[in-house]
């Protein structure tokens, strides 16, 4: 696509440690085109966070990045390398999990907004100050001008995430990164702060990454999805095309599973994934979910499958999908054997069904 | 404001506390007397006087008129009422501004404190400045890239200075300085401001450099600590440079642990910086104290005890005024 504004393309991320190198990110590519939004899933550990700062150049320099990163056909990395100005917080910034923190608390609201006004758009102190609190208003804070002079702990926590979005939003950005916007917020804010981010961006004709472990976040909201696990990209798919099927891959299915549903009796007991997201260390050999997945094969313990288009428009990473004759007849053996290939107990999926049948604890 | 005078009130009772325990303290463990009327003090003069005994020495040495001075100067001294009574009527004479005279030299102590402190408080604020001119900017750089090359070697360096005893440090630069290269006076200079200065310099440099060490390491520990906050992160997201985030976000909410020892430090100086008046031959407090002490000199200790201690609360009143300053969320009025 060469009207992209952003493209990533077979992105490595890994960090040195003591142990060996760790990798965060292992060939993940997408592309976002001007306007659009793309919403980014898993669960902690899957490596979106390390996507987002990589894109941001905002990595520890023991990072080590290999791939291609192109916003508007610039190289992302050349203009780290250039240290050029007016590149980040200006065309693409980044908004982060918990406005309690990303606030600095010694400054006031106003001059934490007005600053990057100043920097670079070359505003004078009282141009940015009233350019400050136009953006306050944008983002639905009642009495700008009281809020420009108050410091954070003064604010409630879903004030503060709109304060953050008004300074992101300041040098009106084209694309606009939200590592879990609304995860440590209160679930009935949550939902306004999603709604002001997708209002924002539409006005705006801005991009969007969303970035999240919870999958309702971006049912309905970005344009596509793509899910993530162990640094690797499982599943890709416009989101109206994802929530069709409830996902091709294992993993996706295992994490729709965790969401409550409005529609379902109460006391339905939810599903959880077992075990844990995996620490990626060294070269790892076939699929990182394996030894959480109930679809495994033998296959899969020594064959990472390709990101193929299994449907139209549909990527998914996995030699037997969810739903596909491939997918129904590895379940089936799997729970005649009682459990996979990787070791993973089948019977842990027959209780928790049978626990939610009952609706009993 | 009325949290203000709240503070207010409660130095003034820490000062009448400090004030009292010196005073208390002077009148049990010595005589005031003996530096007015001699031995004599020490003897029985109630017998005396009674003619139960006649001489205590047994060598002609206390008889009826040396106990008729004796009495004189209890009198005089109001030494045969109450301690409570003394120390109040003591306090409503600092109160007017009359600290007594020195029993050394008859000089009212406030002349001879009001000699002495400008020297003293000379020595400390130049101190203070050069401990952090030293310590301000290498923190800053050692934290901006911590544990490269800078870093490592101010840490071992600072240790080394905090180590060192100052009579050491003192005695090296004196040596170098003043003995090999002679490049600063060897006798304290007190003319005009800048051979005042001159004769400060190595003084306030001893006194300096283990300070700006332990400031050093203070600063540097909470820069550190501040950087790996979430803003920080978010400030670079904005795209704002290094030296911006490093000065105009970092630098404030860092500077608790430094401001607290600032002021600790700053206090103990007034009259703490003995060692240093004596190697430099300093006519400052530090040396008057010791010397009035030694001689049970009453007044000029209690009315040392009343400025150092003053001092002391008075800048530490400014420090905890100063944390409201720096974070907002530090409430005035708690």
């Amino acid at each position: 696509m060469a009207d992209s504004l952003i493209s990533v393309e077979d992105l490595h991320v890994s960090f040195l440690t003591e142990q060996g190198s760790v990798r965060a990110v292992d060939g993940v590519s997408f592309d976002l085109e001007p306007g659009k939004s793309i919403g980014i899933v898993g669960e902690s550990g899957s490596g979106k966070s390390v996507t987002a700062k990589t894109l941001m150049n905002l990595l520890p320099s023991y990072a080590q990045v290999e791939g291609s990163m192109k916003f508007d056909g610039r190289d992302l990395r050349e203009i780290a390398r250039k240290k050029e100005k007016h590149f980040w917080g200006v065309e693409m910034t980044m908004i982060f999990q918990d406005p309690m923190t990303s606030l600095n608390p010694v400054k006031r609201i106003g001059e934490q907004i007005a600053e990057s006004l100043r920097i670079h758009m070359n505003r004078s102190r009282s141009e940015a100050m009233t350019e400050a609190g136009d953006l306050l208003e944008q983002v639905g804070i009642p009495e700008p001008a009281k809020r420009l002079r108050q410091y954070p702990h003064e604010l409630s926590g879903g004030l503060r995430q709109r304060v953050v979005i008004a300074i992101a939003l300041a040098c009106d950005p084209r694309l606009l990164i939200a590592d879990e916007p609304t995860t440590a917020l209160d679930v009935t804010v949550q939902k306004h702060i999603l709604d002001l981010l997708d209002d924002l961006r539409k006005e705006r004709g801005m991009s969007m990454i969303l970035i999240t472990h919870d999958l309702g976040v971006v049912k309905g909201r970005t344009d596509e999805i793509m899910v993530m696990y162990g640094g690797r990209t499982m599943e890709k798919a416009p989101t109206s095309v994802l929530f069709e099927c409830d996902g091709l891959h294992p993993y996706t299915e295992a994490l729709n599973a965790t969401i409550p549903k409005i529609d379902t009796p109460s006391h339905t007991r939810l599903v959880p994934i077992p075990g844990k997201p995996p620490e990626v260390i060294g070269k790892i050999i076939g699929c990182p979910f394996v030894p959480r997945c109930r679809y495994s094969t033998s296959e899969c313990l020594t064959d990472m499958p390709p990101l193929v288009e299994q449907e139209k428009r549909h990527l998914c990473a996995c030699h037997n999908p969810v739903s596909t004759p491939e997918g129904i007849k590895a379940r089936e053996t799997n729970q005649n054997a009682g459990h996979t290939p990787a070791g993973l107990d089948m019977k842990e999926f027959e209780t928790s069904a049978a626990r939610s049948d009952t609706g009993e604890l | 404001m009325g949290f203000i005078l709240k503070r207010v009130a409660q130095m003034v009772a820490v000062i009448l506390a400090a004030t009292f325990l010196a005073f208390a303290a002077m009148n049990s463990l010595g005589d005031p007397l003996f530096n007015v009327v001699g031995f004599h003090a020490s003897v029985d003069c109630d017998a005396v006087l009674a003619g139960e005994i006649e001489d205590v020495s047994g060598q002609g040495g206390t008889d009826v008129g040396d106990c008729e001075v004796v009495e004189a100067a209890r009198e005089k001294y109001h030494l045969n009422d109450p301690l409570p009574l003394r120390y109040v009527r003591w306090v409503g004479d600092v109160v007017q501004g009359d600290l007594g005279v020195s029993f050394k030299n008859s000089m009212p102590v406030t002349t001879i404190i009001g000699n002495r402190i400008p020297k003293s408080i000379f020595l400390m604020v130049v101190a203070e400045i050069f401990a952090l001119l030293i310590a301000v900017p290498a923190a800053i750089r050692a934290a901006y890239k911590a544990n490269r090359a800078f870093d490592k070697s101010a840490t071992v360096s600072s240790f080394g200075f905090i180590s060192l005893p100052n009579f050491a440090l003192g005695v090296i630069l004196f040596y170098l300085f003043v003995v090999k290269w002679q490049i600063f006076p060897s006798r304290y200079e007190d003319d005009d401001f800048f051979s005042r200065l001159r004769s400060t310099v190595l003084p306030a440099m001893t006194l300096a450099l283990p300070l700006a060490a332990t400031y050093f390491r203070l600063l540097r520990t909470d820069l550190i600590t501040t950087l790996q906050e979430d803003f920080v992160l978010m400030a670079k997201a904005k795209g704002l440079s290094d030296r911006w985030i490093m000065f105009r976000h970092v630098l404030r909410p860092s500077l608790f642990s430094l401001v607290t020892v600032f002021g600790l430090s700053t206090g103990g100086l007034i009259g703490g910086a003995l060692v240093v008046e004596q190697i430099f031959v300093i006519p400052g407090l530090g040396r008057t104290f010791v010397e009035a002490v030694i001689r049970d000199d009453f007044p000029l200790v209690l009315g040392l005890v009343t400025v150092i201690s003053s001092s002391f609360i008075a800048i530490n009143f400014i420090v905890d005024m100063f944390y409201s300053v720096i974070d907002p969320r530090v409430s005035r009025e708690t």
